[in-house]
């Protein structure tokens, strides 16, 4: 083959380029900490970074929702316990009452049955981040309730003239929301207050009645004198409903905290393991990318030599 | 018979040697001066033996002279040549465009996903996480449906979103009405080439009349302009017994561009026109009909006529077919994953109860919570990416979002869940069967596939035309060394022919003076 003159600096020209070329591939590999920069670096890689993110951006909001839901369930949790102690200590002391107790003593334990109906309505009128806890989907704090027209909240009592509480009506409705915790799987965020018939959801009921009914029952029986052996054995029975419906709450609630809590580490894992293959499939392999730097260097610094050597020599240096 | 040619024939030989040597330095000269001219092929003085007489000794030789100048070239590779060039300025412009319209979508991707909070609109993003956020404002919802903090969040993530839509399809517009500009620039310099061509075959034929005397520097002149056309659209060229040369567009059966000394661009004659965008958006080119003087071909070829390879055919095809318009390419998918995302959300909010009128709760989602800037009141059929918007309404009001799925129920969260989980529907409008992440992902993907087979394509070709180039350059090229040496071959045959010619004269004196 022939060469020309211009060849030398053509050829010059286009392989310092390629090298160059190199250089700032590699340059910006390095200096970026990842290989990839647009989708034509690796359409297939950058998609399947895109989707991975995607669903890691899905498992950040499963683990805000999760972070979300264990704390109104432990407060659910906590409520439940409280009311648990609400109905335990109803229970002693109705076993404490013995044929001894005279009507001041029963006035004593009437006092403190409507101590515990008082912190019962508390209970079950809890709220958390601006919402009821038992009231279902219903209203929210502030609203007015149409029925009252008072402030409303899921337990409205009315009272009797003497000023004690005479009924207390559920005004929340019986519906749960769901929150997703992981990929088409939701979790209830709230527990019914109380559920009419046979169907133990609502916190406070159970067995078709509720707490607050008996609780009125036995403060107005205690009142009266009316607690009679019989009345007290009836209560215990009904009171030990509620004890296990509220233990088996407590029991759920304690459940699903320890799901939550399962289902956030599982998305912990899965949220490094998606980490993990983002960082394969985007991230430079530095040593390649030093090795080939450094490779391109050497030849771009071999191509000067020889090109400036080459390009400065013509045979009029010799005439 | 005298025996040789005679001093004086022998004076007017070396006198010839001096003329041709002279002639075949100053070509060598202007070889040298012309080393580094841009379509310059070397040149060589021809010299040929004088025709032989007969003398008494024989067929003797009369010396030398030039015959005419020499071109080295190869026709072979000036044919080849412009279509490698058509290739490689196709790829390059494509993959140049492609990289303008990827940055125009600017879909950036970090290896590192913020985990503060899934919900977080601080940094830049593209539409992927943009979308992502707005799922998940309505994941967040479900968590307290009434919080004005949340539902705040949410518009803001809504707002967001549209708005990227906004900007993805705006960045598509003036993209592609940038490269339209281009177009006009590049189709007036094909008019300006074809006449330059049409102009130097005229001098070509004019010179070479008879096919006695090349005209080499007008024919590397032409050889340059049909390849500075060949990097604007793809032609087929033959050159004519006169000297010049037809071209036609893309193949032997193409339009014809240059005929003889007329081209698209002289008076009366055709023109390579693009039309108008009012009459056909996107851009077609068309090629007028010609006349005056030459055969005329199809008259207004009306859109049919399309350069397959160029500058010109890489800035049609990304402004027809990957940018597109309403009904293909890339703005129609943008179109449709706005469409999309309204069609889903809006049909699901409009189920769902709003917090208006409370305590009763019982007013349901307004039917557009995205919509166009031009009708709030009906968003499908006329939004696009370039307009759609979250409705103004609910963005004043965050109390028109519609979480709850049953009435009288502000609490309900079951209306925002059923949203957020439509983030994983296939029933968006022409989505495929795709989810809307998941055709903007396929998308993106189909793009930076085009452009890196683009680019990759143009490496190959650039090595095919190094190797066609460097093929011409070792024919057609200037090598300084070996000018250098004929310079010093042509110097010295001078001066000795020189020495030849003062030989003779002293001889001559000499034969006088034995006169005296």
């Amino acid at each position: 083959m022939r060469i020309t003159s211009n060849m030398f600096a053509d050829n010059f020209v286009i392989q310092t380029q390629k090298l160059q070329k190199k250089q700032i591939d590699a340059q910006t590999a390095i200096s970026s900490g990842q290989r990839i920069q647009t989708s034509s670096d690796d359409p297939a890689a950058f998609r399947e970074s895109l989707e991975i993110q995607s669903k890691q951006r899905s498992r950040l909001q499963y683990r805000d929702n999760i972070r979300d839901l264990t704390s109104r369930m432990e407060i659910n949790h906590g409520t439940a316990k409280s009311f648990y102690d609400v109905v335990t200590r109803a229970s002693e002391l109705l076993v404490r009452i013995n044929a001894s107790y005279t009507q001041t003593e029963y006035n004593l334990v009437a006092t403190e049955i409507d101590g515990l109906l008082k912190e019962s309505i508390n209970l079950g009128n809890s709220q958390h981040d601006g919402q009821f806890l038992f009231g279902g989907t219903y209203l929210q704090p502030g609203d007015i309730d149409p029925v009252t027209a008072s402030a409303y909240q899921p337990y409205r009592t009315t009272f009797d003239v003497n000023g004690a509480i005479q009924t207390v009506t559920y005004r929340g409705n019986l519906v749960q929301n769901s929150v997703e915790i992981d990929e088409n799987t939701t979790m209830a965020s709230n527990i019914i207050g109380t559920t009419p018939g046979t169907n133990p959801l609502g916190l406070f009921s159970a067995n078709a009645f509720d707490i607050f009914s008996l609780l009125i029952t036995i403060r107005d029986e205690s009142r009266t004198g009316a607690l009679s052996s019989n009345n007290i054995s009836g209560h215990l029975s009904n009171l030990r409903v509620i004890e296990d419906h509220v233990s088996n709450v407590i029991g759920n609630t304690a459940t699903d905290l320890s799901r939550l809590k399962m289902t956030s580490s599982t998305h912990d894992d899965r949220l490094l393991t998606d980490e993990t293959s983002v960082s394969r499939l985007l991230d430079t392999d530095m040593v390649k990318e030093a090795t080939n730097l450094q490779r391109s260097l050497s030849a771009y610094e071999a191509a000067l030599q020889t090109g400036a050597r080459v390009l400065n020599t013509t045979l009029l240096d010799y005439l | 018979m005298a025996a040789g040619l005679g001093l004086t024939a022998a004076l007017g030989m070396s006198a010839n040697a001096l003329m041709a040597q002279r002639a075949a330095l100053e070509v060598t000269g202007h070889n040298i001066a012309n080393v580094n001219t841009p379509g310059y092929s070397r040149q060589r003085a021809r010299l040929l033996t004088e025709f032989p007489v007969m003398t008494s000794l024989g067929a003797q030789g009369q010396g030398v002279y030039a015959r005419n100048i020499q071109q080295m070239r190869s026709t072979f590779l000036d044919a080849q040549i412009p279509g490698g060039i058509s290739n490689l300025s196709y790829y390059q412009e494509k993959g140049t465009l492609l990289q303008a319209v990827q940055a125009a979508i600017g879909q950036p991707l970090d290896s590192l996903v913020s985990q503060s909070t899934a919900t977080s609109t601080d940094s830049p993003n593209g539409l992927n996480e943009t979308l992502d956020t707005f799922f998940n404002a309505w994941q967040s919802l479900t968590t307290n449906p009434a919080s004005p903090v949340l539902r705040q969040q949410l518009i803001a993530a809504s707002q967001a979103v549209a708005a990227k839509l906004n900007e993805i399809g705006n960045n598509l517009v003036t993209t592609q009405n940038s490269v339209i500009s281009h177009i006009s620039q590049t189709v007036d310099d094909v008019n300006t080439k074809l006449a330059e061509i049409a102009d130097l075959n005229s001098q070509i034929a004019a010179v070479e009349v008879g096919g006695l005397t090349p005209a080499p520097d007008l024919r590397d002149a032409r050889q340059l302009k049909i390849e500075e056309l060949a990097e604007m659209v793809d032609i087929w060229t033959q050159e004519q017994t006169d000297g010049t040369v037809t071209i036609r567009l893309g193949s032997s059966t193409g339009s014809l561009l240059v005929s003889g000394v007329f081209s698209g661009n002289t008076a009366s004659a055709a023109t390579v026109k693009l039309a108008t965008r009012s009459t056909d958006v996107p851009p077609n080119l068309d090629i007028e009909g010609w006349s005056g003087g030459v055969a005329e071909i199809d008259a207004n070829l009306a859109a049919a006529t399309q350069p397959l390879r160029g500058k010109l055919a890489a800035q049609l095809e990304v402004v027809n077919t990957t940018i597109g318009s309403s009904s293909n390419g890339l703005i129609q998918d943008f179109d449709n994953i706005a469409v999309s995302l309204a069609d889903l959300i809006n049909t699901q909010h409009a189920l769902g109860f709003t917090l208006e009128n409370s305590p009763n709760y019982n007013v349901n989602g307004t039917d557009s919570f995205f919509d166009d800037d031009n009708n709030p009141a009906n968003a499908l059929g006329t939004v696009t990416a370039r307009n759609i918007q979250l409705n103004a309404d609910v963005a004043n009001d965050y109390t028109l979002i519609a979480a709850s799925s049953l009435t009288g129920q502000p609490n309900n969260g079951t209306n925002a869940l059923t949203i957020a989980q439509l983030r994983t529907s296939t029933a968006g409008v022409n989505m495929g069967g795709l989810t809307l992440a998941n055709y903007y992902n396929t998308s993106q993907f189909t793009l930076g596939n085009t452009l890196r087979a683009t680019n990759s394509l143009a490496s190959t070709q650039q090595l095919v035309n190094q190797e066609l180039g460097e093929q011409r350059e070792s024919i057609s090229g200037v090598s300084i060394d070996e000018e250098t040496s004929n310079l010093i071959r042509f110097q010295k045959a001078f001066e000795a022919s020189a020495r030849v010619f003062t030989t003779i004269t002293e001889m001559l004196d000499t034969i006088i003076s034995m006169a005296r």
